[in-house]
């Protein structure tokens, strides 16, 4: 409680295994490599938690999601629900839920999924608290979290049948064409996703930005300077106009699943990196997405061909089990560009403006305090009348918070917490294989130090200077041709694939968002190689071979 | 039918609407001209006669009687001596006629058809060769060279010797049809063979040509339709494998894994069922005895490509009736392979 605390706070951090936990919760590298913020943590503690339970039980999975933060590290896993049902029979229904699913994943979208994100994200557009009085600001708490755990349920409803569609159609082919994974999800590229959609209209805008003559102010001024001095000229002032457009339409992410972070709205600066990145590279994306459809219809067409001997019913099966998987591929960045990235985005931006009174009543020095909070103490915070005592406890919270959060991210948190993970059995299902592909194979050890193992990602070997980029913020540095090296790279990262040569991440497996991103770009990617960003050195030449999933320092 | 002058048996006829005599046509051509001629969906087929086998023996001096002998040497003759011009003229007319039929290729399925074989009370079953997907001219050759050679086998000639059919003449003929390429294959009993019911008719199937289904070494789906066309039961098998041509140039045949998610769907719709027991009850009518039929589906439509009695339902009069059976082909058996294999083997 935030009027009770005396400002000192516990010790920080805390032993790793102090939290008592039940089973084993993993560290979700993949998607929370860097510490959370508090508020961040209580809305993945709910709504995420909210919605994986509601998800899981339509499908009839026998499993229920734990969460939890130590140290602003967020480790979550699934275990068993109980009591224990039958669960043969639940896998049963559970894997006909999925295939009735997978057999109307546009048709679904189109019709039900995506009419209701819309219909929350305008909700959440239109929220503003800043001249309600406490109780409706209360409410308005209330229906946020409502809005968010509805997202992450459609969220969940959408994911499981959407990856147990790709791992189907993987394994599908595996058996009657045989080739690896990545074989099969040669068959999946150019889906003309909203990710590849946003990366070709960053590509307009460096069009525009090379027609209107600004190559050299974009080659010439550092990335932080670029707004103010596009700002001095007519035609500087004509590209602003059309970023401006661009952020409307695409602006609502963030580099990561924290809702701490600022939007490209709130900073393009990474945006108009990227421009200058497809300047001096010349990437035409519109080409590049030709080409990738363009490979993939040839890929279509030679495994039809290998099918020619089989059974008609081998034949439609083969085909109803790529269009399902095409439409999962497609959906992949579909609903992570309007649940994860906008979503979240907005939520953000709603909850910044409940930082708004407190600023006023100079309980906080910043709105974007507001995040150094959880849940439970923003409520508090709005029910509270400001007393002096209020401020002192509040403002001493935060910046106990905020020195935490900077000696979080020195730290190394551990793979697991709990028990130890248990050997990685044969999955009984395609959904639950799929999730194995998507978190990719336990991190492997190499002796060799010039090696570093981990999952292929994306077809072909490159060998090239690393650039090694822990955030967005690292990565806007990444020059044309060199190989981007990070722990896991967001979709909004992906406008860097343009450029880069090959990508390395040290999380992941082939249906993991990079490698999907990856291979819709053509380049070469090894993913979950473990310790890349600790053993490459920016600068460094090192080969990629994601075909192999390897990495060779030289 | 193509004449051979002076009324002398053709070298090839073409099945149809007629019955053609075993004599000259062997067991299968004659069972297989029965089958069209009782208005079954056949595919199209040939029969090089017992006169051509004759006049090639003539040709190459196999009718002395010392060449019976030695069946190894006969076999190389076979394999290699010089192709009378009449009978180099007949292979191509029947290679280039089964050309122009409709379908993507060329793919022949060539039997032996000898004249003893499936003559009732000896069955002769697997002795002679079957060479499947047949995609040239010269291929054609080669397997009928195969076929008329599997006469002189060491089985062939140890089992007329048991039989005590060494004096006899023995002749052959060669059976060559369009191979149908099934998607579904089936075996069907006009009667439900385990408990006699005359109501039901079972069917078998799985995917691909027939070997899986007859074989035995698969999991098939069970299927009981009764006399209206009415699903009474569907059993879904695993279907672990299926059976594939090999693609062109391969001229032989592969086993495949049925993928898992396929092992759990029906091989046939519904009413593709009723369809096809409709079909097998009228033929069984025809035949005036209870059927065990051979078939498969292939792009929608039903071919049937052998029918015989019942053997579980036989008493000792129904022994005649073998007389009655009726064959096409393909119908990869098992049997077949494991004898031809025992053949390589033996010392």
């Amino acid at each position: 409680m935030i009027v009770e605390s005396t400002g000192t706070g516990t010790a920080f951090p805390v032993d790793w295994s102090s939290v008592s936990v039940t089973g084993t919760l993993t560290h979700d590298r993949m998607h929370f490599p860097h510490p959370i913020s508090p508020l961040g943590s209580s809305l993945a503690e709910t709504a995420f938690v909210y919605g994986h339970r509601n998800a899981s039980r339509e499908y009839h999975m026998v499993m229920e999601f734990q969460t939890i933060t130590i140290n602003h590290y967020r480790f979550d896993g699934v275990l068993p629900s109980s009591p224990a049902p039958d669960i043969a029979e639940q896998g049963r229904l559970a894997e006909d839920a999925l295939r009735d699913e997978i057999g109307r994943l546009l048709e679904r979208w189109h019709a039900e999924h995506f009419p209701s994100i819309e219909a929350r994200l305008r909700q959440l557009r239109a929220m503003d608290p800043r001249d309600l009085p406490a109780t409706g600001q209360l409410a308005m708490l209330d229906e946020i979290h409502r809005i968010a755990s509805d997202l992450w349920t459609i969220y969940f409803r959408i994911v499981f049948p959407m990856t147990t569609a790709i791992q189907a159609f993987d394994e599908f082919y595996g058996e009657v064409i045989g080739g690896s994974d990545q074989d099969a999800q040669a068959l999946l590229v150019g889906t003309n996703s909203k990710s590849v959609i946003a990366g070709i209209a960053l590509g307009d805008l460096a069009g525009s930005a090379h027609s209107l003559g600004l190559e050299q102010l974009f080659a010439t001024t550092p990335v932080e300077e670029v707004m103010s001095q596009l700002g001095q000229s007519e035609s500087g002032r004509a590209f602003l106009g059309q970023l401006d457009g661009f952020l409307e339409e695409y602006g609502l992410r963030s580099d990561l699943f924290d809702i701490a972070t600022p939007t490209w709205q709130e900073d393009p600066s990474f945006a108009l990196a990227t421009v200058a990145s497809y300047l001096r590279s010349g990437y035409d994306a519109r080409a590049a997405q030709m080409e990738a459809a363009g490979k993939a219809d040839a890929a279509v067409t030679e495994a039809r061909e290998q099918l020619a001997a089989y059974p008609e019913a081998v034949c439609q099966q083969f085909d109803m089990m790529l269009q399902a998987a095409r439409q999962a591929a497609f959906l992949q960045e579909e609903h992570n560009f309007y649940i994860d990235q906008q979503g979240l985005a907005l939520v953000r931006l709603v909850v910044l403006r409940f930082g708004n009174d407190p600023v006023r009543k100079g309980l906080l020095a910043s709105e974007d305090h507001i995040f150094m909070l959880t849940g439970d103490e923003v409520r508090e915070l709005v029910a509270s009348v400001p007393t002096p005592e209020l401020r002192s406890n509040v403002m001493d919270l935060v910046s106990q918070r905020q020195r935490e959060m900077e000696i979080a991210r020195t730290l190394e948190p551990p793979p697991f917490v709990g028990q130890p993970p248990e050997e990685p059995a044969g999955a009984s299902n395609p959904s639950l294989r799929g999730m194995a592909n998507f978190f990719g194979a336990p991190p492997q050890l190499s002796d060799d130090p010039s090696r570093i193992p981990g999952n292929p990602g994306s077809r072909g070997s490159v060998t090239g200077v690393a650039r090694v980029a822990r955030t967005l913020d690292d990565a806007k540095h990444l020059r044309p041709g060199e190989i981007l090296v990070t722990t896991t790279t967001m979709p909004p990262w992906t406008p860097l694939f343009g450029v880069a040569a090959a990508v390395v991440t040290e999380t992941g497996g082939s249906l993991s968002h990079c490698a999907i991103v990856a291979r819709e770009y053509g380049i070469p990617a090894v993913v979950g190689a473990w310790g890349a960003t600790r053993r490459i050195e920016t600068g460094q030449q090192i080969t990629v071979d994601g075909t192999k999933g390897v990495i060779t320092l030289h | 039918m193509a004449r051979n002058g002076n009324g002398s048996p053709p070298y090839f006829i073409w099945l149809g609407e007629h019955d053609v005599d075993r004599a000259i046509a062997g067991g299968k051509g004659a069972s297989l001209a029965r089958l069209l001629s009782l208005g079954v969906p056949v595919p199209e087929a040939c029969v090089l006669t017992t006169a051509a086998w004759e006049a090639f023996a003539t040709s190459t001096g196999l009718q002395s009687p010392s060449a019976k002998d030695d069946p190894a040497r006969i076999r190389a003759l076979v394999a290699n001596a010089p192709m009378p011009s009449p009978l180099v003229d007949a292979i191509s007319h029947i290679y280039q006629r089964f050309e122009v039929l409709p379908g993507a290729h060329v793919s022949l399925a060539v039997r032996s058809s000898g004249t003893m074989e499936d003559s009732g009370s000896l069955s002769f079953a697997g002795l002679h060769d079957t060479i499947l997907g047949v995609r040239s001219h010269a291929g054609l050759e080669i397997a009928i060279r195969q076929c008329w050679a599997s006469l002189w086998s060491d089985r062939a000639v140890d089992y007329r010797r048991a039989a005590r059919l060494v004096d006899e003449n023995p002749s052959i003929a060669v059976v060559i049809q369009q191979v149908v390429r099934p998607d579904v294959s089936f075996v069907l009993f006009t009667v439900d063979p385990v408990t006699g019911n005359p109501d039901h008719t079972v069917i078998t199937a799985t995917w691909g040509l027939g070997e899986g289904v007859v074989s035995g070494r698969v999991t098939p789906d069970h299927i009981v339709v009764d006399r209206d066309g009415r699903i009474v039961r569907y059993v879904v098998g695993a279907k672990e494998f299926m059976t594939l041509e090999d693609p062109p140039p391969g001229e032989g045949t592969r086993q495949v894994p049925v993928p898992r998610v396929m092992q759990g769907l029906r091989a046939l719709t519904d009413d593709q069922a009723a369809r096809i027991a409709s079909i097998g009850q009228s033929l069984a009518e025809k035949l005036g005895f209870p059927a065990d039929i051979e078939g498969g589906i292939a792009d929608g439509q039903v071919w049937l490509f052998q029918a015989r009695p019942i053997t579980t339902l036989q008493d000792d009069n129904d022994v005649a009736r073998a007389r009655l059976v009726v064959s096409s082909i393909p119908s990869i058996r098992h049997e077949d392979h494991s004898q031809r294999k025992q053949e390589r083997t033996a010392p």
